[in-house]
């Protein structure tokens, strides 16, 4: 019985390592060069550093915070470090306190620019719920940084395609346009933010200095914004 | 003794793996990152639920919900690759002289910090590239010039150059950025178990996706379909 198990789990990894010996052998686009007798070129896959999923249990919440927003905060680390979007936790995030805002403009800035999904992200928490002064601030700094060149490095010019520029193009703003988006949502939905002075001037002067961001597709849709809402 | 439980312990983990990716076959050169972040945007695009779609939505996917995303993509890709894709900042492509059916990553699909949306979007664009029967929805040079609604040039979001002549565009809504646009723009509509960033991101890159439309009729049955 024990060698005809034996046996058997013999072929199976036999089946397995020509499936994987077959599947090496095949060419990819990429190694296909025609000019060059089809020579196979040399490919490199690495592993992806930071891609590490470990659980929620080991993320620590600022001290500052409530037991509610605690576990609030623990699920902001979570979707940023898994990248899950989707998650349903994003609904409950919301009347939050000022200090879970203060700490929220803290990790937007020890993420990393590049990291435009995850700092759009720290945007959008912010954006969707303005209440005050240091809000507005928080925002008009976003729209004083220095735009992102590439999402493969913030500092220098990519090497964009015409075909996937879109994508690409719309994912370097993706934080500038997250505050904008916001910002017009709650004036639509909520135009008496208006009335208070001190919100009215935060607004108008974040709208200003998101029209001075040289990117035109902000510099537009801020300019959009403050002509609808008669700013 | 031990040698032969070491064996059923990795025919055990062999097993468990493939069914995780049953449907969807991974060479074993794709890192496990890459495998991890595909499966789990597929995952949320087979939970989404709607409660309405759009008659273009409903000519190109059928309903608004996860089955019918799955059918989508399942019945046009059937395996995947890792690959350069030309390089530069491709995040994904279809390569159908080579194989309709294969799609290729790279390693800027989980390098490159877009939104889960986003990588949703550029993934069920290049599916659409699969399809042999309609020459693949092959894109459309923009056309000289290419104006917007207001006469201006339509051009690049980020640098302000002209698309105009580019080969970025599609003439009809059912093409690749056509029918992207639909799936977007309904999901930031219609879902009704989406959170509130995912339909935001919805509709932030589909409107940039119109932009890709470059027949003004066109666009404008696009935006009268998504005004239903």
């Amino acid at each position: 019985m024990g060698a005809l198990l034996v046996a058997g789990l013999f072929f199976v990894v036999r089946y397995f390592d020509s499936e994987a010996s077959n599947e090496q052998r095949a060419l990819k686009p990429s190694q296909v060069d025609f000019t060059k007798s089809n020579q196979v070129q040399e490919t490199s896959v690495s592993p992806i550093a930071g891609s590490n999923f470990e659980g929620d249990d080991i993320i620590e919440a600022p001290g500052a915070l409530n037991q509610r927003e605690q576990k609030l905060w623990i699920a902001v680390e979570s979707i940023l470090r898994t990248k899950n979007d989707s998650d349903p936790r994003v609904n409950d995030l919301k009347e939050l306190s000022a200090d879970f805002h203060k700490a929220l403009f803290e990790k937007y800035n020890k993420l990393k620019m590049e990291d435009r999904n995850g700092r759009g992200f720290i945007v959008f928490l912010v954006a969707k719920n303005l209440k005050s002064s240091e809000d507005l601030d928080f925002l008009q700094k976003v729209y004083q940084e220095a735009p992102c060149l590439s999402l493969e490095n913030c500092a220098v010019s990519g090497n964009d395609d015409s075909h996937s520029a879109g994508v690409n193009q719309t994912t370097t703003i993706y934080p500038q346009l997250v505050g904008l988006y916001q910002i017009e949502k709650q004036l639509a939905a909520n135009p008496e933010l208006l009335n208070d002075p001190t919100m009215r001037a935060g607004i108008l002067a974040t709208l200003k200095q998101a029209e001075a961001f040289p990117v035109p597709a902000i510099h537009n849709f801020a300019e959009k914004i403050r002509q609808k809402f008669k700013l | 003794m031990n040698t032969v439980k070491q064996l059923i312990a990795i025919l055990f983990v062999s097993v468990a793996a493939t069914s995780a990716f049953a449907a969807l076959k991974f060479d074993s050169d794709v890192p496990k990152s890459i495998q991890t972040q595909m499966v789990e945007d597929l995952a949320f695009m087979n939970q989404v639920t709607g409660s309405a779609q759009t008659p273009f939505h409903k000519e190109i996917f059928t309903s608004l919900d996860g089955k019918a995303y799955q059918t989508f993509f399942e019945s046009r890709i059937f395996s995947v690759g890792v690959d350069a894709c030309g390089g530069g900042a491709a995040v994904a492509c279809v390569q159908p002289f080579f194989d309709p059916n294969k799609m290729w990553l790279t390693e800027n699909f989980i390098n490159f910090s877009h939104p889960q949306v986003a990588r949703v979007m550029v993934v069920y664009h290049e599916a659409r590239h699969s399809e042999t029967k309609n020459g693949n929805w092959m894109h459309a040079n923009c056309p000289r010039p290419f104006l917007d609604v207001n006469g201006k040039d339509m051009v690049s979001i980020w640098t302000g150059a002209k698309l105009e002549g580019q080969p970025a565009c599609d003439a009809k809504y059912q093409g690749s950025y056509g029918s992207s646009t639909i799936m977007l723009k309904n999901i930031s509509k219609y879902c009704s178990n989406c959170n509130d960033k995912v339909k935001m991101d919805a509709d932030i890159y589909a409107m940039d996706q119109l932009n890709r439309i470059s027949k003004p009729a066109v666009k404008q049955s696009m935006l009268a379909d998504f005004a239903n």
